[in-house]
């Protein structure tokens, strides 16, 4: 008790040593951002965060609303035509288009039935990343999509879940270090796996036995993966530069082997793409 | 922090947010700088954050919560500086950074162990070091600024604190030329 007390004191001592003041030059520099820069109405923030399928519902309602207030104006006005295009029946909805010009929050769209085609788009300060890929799937893979800090989440229909995280550390060397490390995991022994043209390993994680404080399998800001007892993950790992991008995916014992195996064909099919 | 201050702010009143963003603007840069251990990323962090929070302001819905919400911000422009740091160069410092008096009795090879063992934690397990120990944040009020659950932010806490422990374990230890022969 009292080794840990002195740990503590020598950590808090440690981490007060530093400025406490911030130099003026950087609160303007700033500040002068600041003026060329209009604030974004909460409505639009709103509608950045909300989950993929709520940004699908909007423009929909939008749509429906206008085709509803065309049907109230024909039976008004007999037919007449009054100019402009009528509303096409068959119009999709670009998710893109509700996701904000900026990707000020992670977006994917997933267009094509059968393959799924993400792009996948992190801020990264004032800049962005882009992580665009196809894989063979089926659509009820990406039933619901949900984005948070570095991570996109698919949703299948039937339950469980693809993750792809880009929240670890930067290797996947360290990455696997970590996982392996904490000492709360059953880790197969990794198997090398190149993913069109990207190197990276793969394993299959339980939670080892007389584990009870285990930390998240990925520790994330939004959503972390933690790995039940009874149930088990794959965690393929790969060197997509400059970071290193996880793809987890886990299901009870009972299930596990073949819903892995599954989503492990798919992860084989991967190909990389231009966003 | 003088909330109505914030409202003003949030109604688009650059003025009020030059007043806010001083009144924040030390704190925050304190935290980023002992996150991130360099003091121009701790710069472009802050710089980061006012703008993120002049651009969002208007969607905090409770002015009250203006400090914990700024902190939220403050730790993913971290996360990013740190993202970006492993992958440059060392960069020159454009200015020098102030010196900083060093504890009176934190020996230096305790710093230097501490420094390397921190070095080493990831971007998460900082803020939490940071935010428990420098701003006496509680495990719940961490949880609530970066979003996580408690158990998480122990978890995060836990491990950066077994990594400074060992640090500071393995410079007690004797080495094998016998440091306390």
């Amino acid at each position: 008790m009292n080794r840990d007390r002195n740990v503590e004191d020598i950590v808090a001592r440690w981490v007060d040593e530093g400025p406490d003041a911030a130099p003026e030059r950087f609160v303007w520099a700033a500040l002068d951002a600041v003026e060329h820069t209009p604030q974004r109405g909460s409505w639009r923030i709103a509608l950045e965060n909300m989950p993929m399928i709520a940004k699908l519902v909007v423009p929909i309602v939008g749509a429906a609303a206008v085709l509803v207030l065309a049907i109230l104006a024909y039976q008004q006005f007999g037919g007449v035509a009054t100019g402009g295009p009528s509303p096409s029946p068959d119009a999709t909805v670009s998710p893109s288009a509700a996701a904000g010009e900026a990707c000020r929050t992670e977006t994917v769209e997933i267009p094509t039935p059968g393959t799924l085609d993400v792009v996948w788009c992190i801020p990264r300060g004032v800049d962005r990343e882009v992580v665009s890929f196809a894989i063979d799937g089926p659509a009820e893979w990406a039933d619901q999509v949900y984005t948070g800090t570095d991570n996109l989440y698919l949703r299948p229909a039937g339950g469980g879940a693809i993750a792809f995280f880009l929240s670890g550390p930067d290797t996947v060397e360290a990455w696997l270090a970590e996982i392996t490390g904490t000492g709360a995991f059953e880790v197969s022994e990794p198997q090398a796996v190149t993913v069109d043209g990207v190197d990276g390993f793969v394993v299959d994680v339980r939670l080892a036995e007389g584990a009870t404080d285990a930390p998240p399998l990925v520790d994330n800001p939004d959503v972390a993966w933690n790995l039940q007892e009874g149930s088990a993950a794959r965690v393929w790992i790969l060197d997509a530069e400059p970071e290193a991008l996880a793809i987890v995916t886990g299901a009870d014992e009972a299930g596990f082997t073949e819903w892995a195996d599954a989503v492990g064909d798919a992860v084989n099919s991967l190909q990389w793409t231009s966003p | 922090m003088d909330r109505f201050l914030v409202e003003q702010a949030q109604r688009g009143d650059r003025e009020a947010f030059t007043t806010l963003a001083f009144e924040l603007s030390d704190r925050l840069f304190a935290v980023a700088h002992r996150i991130l251990r360099d003091f121009d990323s701790a710069g472009d962090a802050l710089q980061v954050t006012l703008l993120n929070i002049w651009r969002d302001l208007p969607s905090l819905r409770d002015a009250g919560l203006i400090e914990s919400w700024a902190y939220r911000i403050l730790v993913r422009a971290c996360h990013d500086q740190l993202r970006t740091k492993r992958r440059r160069a060392p960069a020159l410092h454009l200015y020098p950074p102030p010196a900083v008096e060093p504890g009176p009795d934190l020996a230096v090879a305790d710093r230097d162990q501490l420094d390397r063992a921190f070095e080493r934690l990831t971007a998460d397990q900082r803020a939490a070091l940071v935010l428990h120990y420098y701003r006496g944040l509680t495990l719940q009020e961490i949880a609530e600024v970066v979003r996580v659950p408690v158990g998480t932010v122990r978890s995060r806490l836990h491990y950066a604190k077994r990594a400074m422990r060992a640090a500071i374990e393995a410079d007690a230890r004797p080495t094998k030329r016998g440091r306390l022969a």
